[in-house]
């Protein structure tokens, strides 16, 4: 039993507990500075502490509320016009009139927003900067305050003001010295109030929304975070920031023109660098930036062009090489930090849950980084070492994690939530993986939570499911003419597992076979030397840091990837292309389905757009009670509010049923990537899934795919760690991977396309009212000829779709080529039909081994069964003896399992229905060595001369042992 | 009459916007890439044009190809070496090196040749006019106009009648399938900014023969590029055109009413047109 009163959530650290003592002290010092220091340096304070609250106005706006704005200029200039009219005009004290322009600034900010926020991205950036420059030529049509040619502060002004005479006084000053040093102190206290308020905001609710929305949107909104009003939030906070600064700015420079007040590069460009080069999205980059922004200044202040030059030569440089700044840097190092603004939760005894060491090292103090002073340095409290770190849970973290169990390889999994998939996400499990659960010994309870092909295949084209059918397609090997393709490919079927099932049963079998994982566990950075690699990860429970150390790391973290973000593998195409929402939802559809069972229903209504398909889909989770419904939004307008109402709007849209029950279960949104990684690994770092190929759903290839990263690189990785094969097997991976990553990308965005010309042909996509819209789709069924033309392009449409869901080859037929792939000289067979429809079965090498059923002990088994595991085969014929010699000796030089098999008439396993001799392509005497992964990687057609040193020498080219 | 004056110079003043924003049109139809320093390298092309003839003793036109040939290969090596490492998902880095390319070209130039306006002198040519009844056109505007026309009938045909525009815009529309057909995508890239760079030599030859020019005024040709792109809707070579003519007769309409408010009264239709249509007035239709 946990006593949650025990526990507390706390988001201090040790180092902030410390920190934020000192920097009192430091406020203090600055306060008192002007009873000690010269004008000029309590000038150049003045200068570093309005760049710190621009630069940490400017930073709450792009690094923690995403609006990258260049037009922050517009409230410098407005709050300092806004101050000299209210005290020259107006007669009031600056210190009021800073005040009422800080609070004028903040509502023009405003209507601003509203104008500027109908833009995303570079254009908001733009639209920001058009927007000051608009209140540039405003403010210099202001002819009470000079118009175009600017105006002075009267010294009237600043001599009224309250404390310039006391401060005098007190001080011995001239009026204009007094004013720099009320200046001083004004900004100092505004320094101060930006930063707490921001540091109190960012640990607020809101605050935290905002973090939340910076790092994913979709599921910041879908926990009903007001996107648009936290964003308005910061935007009007940075601009009354900004307004009080330039108030305070100018009220100190005397005077004021319009180019001097709304100066992009003064107010903006140099902002822009100082968070950039101290560190965007934290609260400490910005005031190192600032103090490193003076240095430089000072340091180069004769050559101004020069020193301008280097600046952004620096800061584009930061942003190529260190997009985090030096404090990102100094955080991922350290994890040090002096405003944190996580929240950690704290238990009564021990601070950190308990994992493998003794509780009194779990007692020692968190790390922290300064050095020199009297805190020490501590190294992290404890590593965890293993073989292979997996980070990621997910279709491929989890099959690495099995296949890495299975063969005997120490593993963690970390994964950053508390449990597995939350939403069904992929479900088409194609016969490939269904081979690799069988040799993991899952296929059957993969099979019991699965439905079967059967019910999986008349994709519907319909304008509702209770609406008119336009056509269907048997799909996923339904066809007759298909269906034994299929059946003759493997030994295991196609099916749909919801990866909400699919994902416990791997990595059940994961954990149970050694496997150590731990949920709540969040990467956060690695690196690697020559031998390992120390990933640092965060215990979320806890919010403790700690470091893993393993020989090999495989990030398996999903398209948000930061593992290949951190390893900078060059990724080519684009995210977030189309927005989609998915709307889970139980009803029972049966009378709609019953008739044509399948997993897919795809509803053509103007205005749905999925993906940049133009349909809606709903989705069969569980048959027939279950559901997903699929419907677009325009990725350039954010994922919209979507209110359970609407949820159910639009389901009952694409159904087409006003009565019956629907009962809407979640809301998620996601959007269709359309990006592969051209490396996908980087010296002891793999990355797999998702995190190098992020796709369209079309073909169901994700998972899968996924799923067969894994199974490619797991065998490598057990070899080389047992010192079996040389390290640049692991190139292999690449090599491999690679090209079927670009293929699976490449394919499903080609089958998004093959929608249009069906929509073309309905005559969805030509402008009009669904009026006009509907009577073009009645237009095919009129009985003319031209009409007869749409009918018949339809239909051959519609047949096309076979790629996305009949697409035997693509599903199957991958080919690797490689150094572990040795050619055996032929060309590589002709394909005989279409190469992405039809699976062409070969043992030519990089091919999988084809599937036939032979007979071991009045059993039938596949060929694949006899394979994989971990080991190589070698299938040889009666004539073959001599491998089994050669198997024997290559396995005693090599190490490693070699499994000869002869097949034929008396042996162990006997070929009853012939098929392997076909199938083999080799001859009796002939053998095929297939690797642990099922792939052949190479033959012979008859016996060698000298078989031994044959197989010895394809060995060990595969195993790169030269 | 002095209206139909106004409107006939907005217009031609239109075609010197859509001069500056072509290139920035092409960029991001080609690459999503946002040129914040757009505006300061057509500074840099005025610039080039001047060093042919004051410095080279060349005539106007032979400077001007050879500042095109000299932005080509800038173009080509930024983006082969800079610009193509900023491509991705974040929208900061592509911006931020843009405005420190921005800043640096500015300051380079000061360091060059001083704050000094320049102007690029035409022989005489930038005094002729020509009369239509009783308004008169300057020669120079005409050409600008003529110039854009023919500079967006070249391209257009640049994309749709050769090997290179079906490779830029197979690029531009699947980066990835183009990749599979044998495309290098960071070629192409690098060979439209090329491309977009000897456009913008060319509006740099004429942002210097109109008018005045000195290093620091690329922002604010960058603000007029930026917002003609975006009132003729994004995605059409045509459409930018027409969003520089729109924004040039606001201007010239602005500016008839008072002097002071030109820049303003484009700077008030861009926001309009951003207000009542925001994807531009001739966006191109989906399908």
């Amino acid at each position: 039993m946990i006593d949650s009163a025990k526990y507390s959530v706390e988001n201090s650290t040790r180092a902030s507990r410390i920190a934020l003592p000192v920097l009192a002290l430091v406020v203090v010092a600055l306060a008192l500075a002007p009873l000690a220091a010269p004008r000029s340096v309590i000038l150049d304070l003045f200068f570093v502490l309005y760049l710190i609250v621009l630069a940490q106005c400017w930073n709450l706006l792009a690094g923690y509320g995403g609006l990258v704005s260049v037009g922050q200029q517009a409230y410098v200039g407005a709050g300092a016009y806004f101050t000299y009219g209210a005290s020259i005009l107006l007669g009031l004290d600056p210190l009021a009139a800073v005040v009422v322009a800080g609070i004028a600034g903040a509502a023009l900010s405003i209507p601003t927003a509203l104008v500027v926020f109908r833009l995303q991205g570079a254009y908001f950036a733009i639209g920001t900067w058009v927007a000051a420059e608009v209140y540039r030529l405003i403010f210099a049509q202001w002819k009470d305050l000079g118009g175009g040619t600017g105006t002075s502060l009267p010294s009237s002004v600043a001599k009224g003001m309250a404390g310039v005479s006391w401060t005098k006084s007190v001080l011995d000053l001239k009026t204009s010295a007094a004013r720099d040093v009320v200046s001083y102190w004004f900004i100092l206290a505004l320094a101060v109030l930006v930063v707490g308020a921001s540091y109190w905001f960012l640990r607020s609710r809101r605050g935290l929304a905002l973090s939340a929305i910076r790092d994913n949107q979709a599921a910041a909104e879908s926990v009903g975070v007001d996107v648009v009003r936290s964003k308005m939030a910061v935007y009007v906070f940075a601009s009354f920031g900004a307004a009080l600064a330039g108030g305070i700015i100018f009220f100190q420079k005397a005077s004021i023109t319009p180019d001097s007040a709304f100066s992009v590069i003064e107010w903006t460009a140099f902002v822009f660098f100082v968070v950039v080069i101290g560190g965007i999205g934290t609260l400490e980059g910005p005031i190192i930036g600032a103090i490193i922004l003076f240095a430089l200044q000072n340091w180069l202040s004769d050559y101004a062009t020069w020193y301008l030059i280097l600046l952004g030569a620096v800061a584009s440089a930061v942003m190529l090489v260190a997009p985090k700044g030096i404090w990102g840097f100094v955080q991922a190092k350290y994890d040090f930090s002096i405003f944190p603004t996580r929240r950690r939760l704290i238990g009564p005894d021990t601070p950190v849950p308990d994992y493998t060491r003794p509780v009194q090292e779990l007692a020692t103090p968190e790390p922290v980084g300064i050095r020199g002073s009297d805190i020490r340095l501590e190294e992290p409290m404890f590593d965890i070492e293993t073989d292979v770190l997996i980070v990621g849970s997910g279709p491929a973290g989890g099959s690495a994690a099995a296949l890495l169990s299975a063969y005997g390889v120490p593993n963690v999994m970390i994964e950053k939530y508390s449990w597995l998939a939350n939403t069904p996400r992929a479900h088409i499990t194609n016969q490939r993986t269904m081979e690799i659960l069988r040799e993991l010994g899952i296929e059957e309870d993969a099979i019991a939570k699965s439905v079967p092909q059967e019910l999986m295949g008349n994709n519907v084209f319909c304008t509702s499911l209770a609406g008119e059918e336009i056509g269907r397609l048997l799909t996923w090997g339904n066809h007759p003419s298909r269906r034994a393709d299929y059946d003759l490919a493997s030994p295991c079927r196609i099916c749909d597992i919801p990866q909400t099932l699919f994902e416990p049963i791997v990595v059940g079998k994961a954990m149970e076979m050694g496997t150590i994982a731990r949920f709540k566990t969040e990467y956060v950075s690695h690196s690697q030397d020559a031998s390992s690699v120390v990933a640092t990860v965060r215990d979320r429970v806890a919010d403790q840091t700690y470091r893993i150390r393993s020989k090999y790391m495989i990030g398996a973290d999903g398209a948000k990837s930061a593992v290949a973000e951190h390893l900078g593998l060059p990724m080519e195409g684009r995210m977030g292309i189309e927005g989609s929402m998915n709307i889970e939802f139980e009803a029972d559809l049966s009378r709609y389905v019953a008739h044509r069972p399948s997993v897919l229903y795809w509803v053509f209504q103007p205005g749905s757009n999925i993906g940049g398909i133009g349909a809606g889909v709903i989705r069969m989770v569980r048959p027939w009670s279950k559901w997903l419904s699929i419907y677009g939004y325009l990725v350039e307008d954010g994922p919209p509010e979507l209110t359970d109402a609407d949820a159910e709007r639009i389901v009952r849209q694409l159904v087409g049923d006003d009565e019956i029950p629907i009962k809407i279960t979640r809301k998620s949104f996601w959007t269709v990537n359309n990006m592969s990684a051209r490396r996908f690994s980087k010296g002891r770092v793999f990355c797999m899934g998702d995190a190098v190929h992020r796709h369209p759903p079309s073909n169901g290839l994700g998972s899968n795919t996924s799923v067969q990263d894994a199974y490619n690189l797991s065998w490598k990785l057990k070899l080389v760690l047992d010192g079996k094969a040389g390290e640049s097997l692991l190139d292999t991976y690449n090599e491999e991977r690679q090209p079927i990553g670009r293929q699976i990308v490449a394919r499903a965005n080609k089958s998004i396309d093959d929608y249009r010309p069906i929509f073309e042909t309905l005559g969805l996509t030509d402008p009009g009212s669904p009026e006009d819209i509907k009577r073009r789709m009645e237009a095919r069924k009129q009985p003319t000829i031209e009409a007869e033309a749409r009918r018949k392009a339809l239909n051959r449409y519609i047949r096309r779709k076979s790629y996305e869901f009949n697409c035997h080859g693509v599903e199957l037929g991958q080919r690797y080529a490689s150094q572990a792939v040795i050619p055996d000289g032929t060309p590589e067979p002709e394909f005989a039909r279409d190469r992405e429809l039809y699976y062409h079965p070969t043992t030519w090498p990089g091919a999988h081994l084809p599937h036939v059923w032979v007979e071991a002990r009045k059993k039938k088994v596949s060929t694949i069964d006899l394979a994989g595991r971990g080991r190589f085969t070698l299938f040889t014929g009666i004539s073959g003896s001599g491998w089994v010699e050669a198997g024997a000796r290559a396995q005693a030089e090599f190490g490693i399992e070699i499994r000869v098999i002869q097949i034929g008439p008396g042996c162990e396993i006997s070929d009853t229905f012939g098929d392997w001799a076909l199938a083999s392509e080799v001859g009796d005497s002939g053998c095929v060595l297939v690797r642990p992964d099922c792939h052949v990687s190479w033959r012979r057609r008859e016996l060698a001369a000298n078989p031994s040193e044959a197989l010895a020498g394809a060995m060990r080219q595969i195993l790169a042992k030269r | 009459m002095i209206w139909v004056d106004t409107i006939v110079q907005g217009i031609m003043l239109g075609g010197l916007y859509a001069l500056f924003a072509t290139g920035l049109s092409l960029i991001f139809g080609i690459m999503r890439l946002v040129n914040l320093a757009h505006g300061d390298f057509m500074v840099l092309g005025a610039f080039a044009v001047l060093v042919g003839v004051e410095s080279l003793g060349l005539g106007i036109i032979a400077s001007a190809i050879l500042a095109g040939a000299f932005m080509f290969v800038l173009g080509y090596a930024l983006q082969h070496l800079l610009l193509n490492r900023t491509l991705g998902k974040d929208l900061l880095p592509p911006l931020l090196v843009t405005f420190g390319l921005s800043i640096i070209i500015q300051n380079g130039l000061l360091e060059g040749f001083s704050a000094d306006t320049q102007r690029l002198k035409a022989g005489g040519f930038e005094e002729v006019s020509v009369q239509f009844g009783a308004i008169s056109v300057g020669a120079m505007p005409i050409l600008t106009f003529c110039s854009a026309v023919v500079v967006i009938l070249l391209l257009n045909w640049l994309f749709y009648r050769t090997e290179t525009g079906r490779a830029f815009r197979a690029t531009s529309d699947d980066p990835v399938t183009a990749q599979l057909m044998g495309i290098d995508n960071n070629r192409i890239f690098s060979l439209a900014m090329a491309l977009a760079m000897v456009v913008v030599a060319i509006a740099g030859l004429y942002l210097g023969a109109r008018a005045t020019f000195d290093p620091l005024i690329g922002p604010s040709r960058l603000i007029f590029a930026f917002e003609a792109v975006i009132i003729g809707g994004l995605g059409s070579l045509w459409g930018t055109l027409a969003g520089g003519v729109v924004l040039g007769l606001a201007q010239a309409i602005g500016a008839q009413v008072n002097p002071e408010w030109q820049t303003l009264a484009g700077h008030i239709v861009f926001l309009a047109v951003l207000i009542v249509k925001p994807r531009g007035l001739f966006p191109r239709t989906a399908g």
